[in-house]
């Protein structure tokens, strides 16, 4: 018989990862391995992607929609976890409809993932990167 | 129109003219900044009135020594930058994508290069001596000077790094006392309401705004 803190864990199978909210996640991490397979499943990697944040302007008070892409994954299926100070390749859809097509993100010091065990996710505050010169 | 606002002008042509592509400059205190709008060379000075303070021991005529201080803001963001295509070739092996991503940069430290190049540019462009006297002529700038630079802490904007600061601009100048007003309009403006079948018209009202 399992608890309620391994219940809500498990629930996590669902709530980020079902077909509801799922949506395919790449990751890189800084060893250079790829992490696209779920290591309790052995399905694609999938986790919650919310796209947008509303926030307050400080300038007017008034609220604003800003375009500021936040990942939410199971700990307990990813073979690496991200910590602070690492910096991460993170690929998802562009927009959560079938095939859109992958955009790279990263992870960096400048905001680290959130997230302990005890909650059984992460969150990964994604940062826009582009092709060095 | 007074010096102030002459100068002002003078100052945001001057950047204008000497911006190269590095930047833009808006001419007034713009609410609203956007972080794509400023991102990498579209970084953005924006120039404006600050205060003034003036000589209160002259008389009610004549000249006032007018010391003024005009602001810069100047905000831009940053994306982090690397070697993508290294990491998301599927041929490139562990030990590339390993040094691919060693190598990135944070936004917050492009932006803060940025920043500090931006301030050197906007400095080296107004404390040019062939600047000194902001084009206005022999006599109408006392004196200029960058007084300080602030630099704000970097925010995490959605997906870039958005960072702020600001110039203090100081320019001291003479005003002229002219009694100078602006000019009105010398018309009438009838508001008689006509309502047929009335002889008096005495409805309504005329306002003459002429001097």
């Amino acid at each position: 018989m399992v608890n309620l803190r391994q219940q809500a864990e498990s629930d996590l199978g669902l709530t980020l990862e079902g077909e509801n909210w799922g949506v395919l996640v790449k990751l890189v991490a800084p060893d250079g391995a790829r992490i696209e397979t779920n290591q309790n499943t052995g399905e694609p990697l999938k986790g919650q992607v919310l796209y947008d944040t509303v926030r307050i302007n400080p300038d007017s008070g008034e609220e604003m929609v800003v375009n500021d892409p936040v990942v939410s994954l199971r700990r307990s299926s990813l073979s690496q976890v991200p910590k602070a100070g690492e910096t991460w390749l993170v690929e998802i859809p562009v927009d959560p409809t079938i095939g859109a097509p992958f955009v790279q993100y990263v992870i960096t010091s400048d905001r680290p993932p959130e997230g302990g065990r005890s909650l059984g996710f992460i969150r990964l505050y994604l940062q826009k990167a582009k092709q060095e010169r | 129109m007074m010096n102030f606002r002459k100068i002002k002008r003078e100052i945001v042509n001057i950047l204008n003219a000497n911006a190269k592509g590095c930047f833009t400059v808006i001419g007034a205190q713009k609410q609203v900044k956007s972080a794509e709008e400023v991102e990498d060379f579209k970084r953005s000075v924006q120039v404006f009135y600050g205060s003034g303070d003036f000589d209160e021991s002259s008389g009610y005529s004549g000249s006032k020594d007018h010391n003024i201080s005009f602001k810069l803001d100047l905000t831009l963001s940053k994306q982090a930058e690397g070697d993508i295509s290294s990491l998301i070739d599927i041929n490139a092996n562990a030990v590339v994508r390993e040094a691919s991503l060693s190598s990135f940069r944070n936004a917050s430290d492009l932006a803060d290069d940025s920043f500090d190049e931006f301030v050197e540019l906007v400095f080296q462009i107004l404390m040019n001596p062939v600047n000194k006297d902001l084009n206005l002529g022999v006599g109408v700038i006392g004196k200029r000077w960058i007084n300080n630079v602030n630099k704000d802490q970097p925010i995490p904007q959605g997906e870039v790094i958005l960072l702020t600061g600001t110039i203090d601009f100081k320019v001291k100048t003479i005003e002229e006392i002219t009694g100078e007003v602006l000019t009105t309009l010398a018309t009438n403006i009838d508001t008689t309401i006509d309502i047929p079948d009335d002889d008096v018209e005495q409805t309504g009202v005329i306002v003459d705004i002429g001097g």
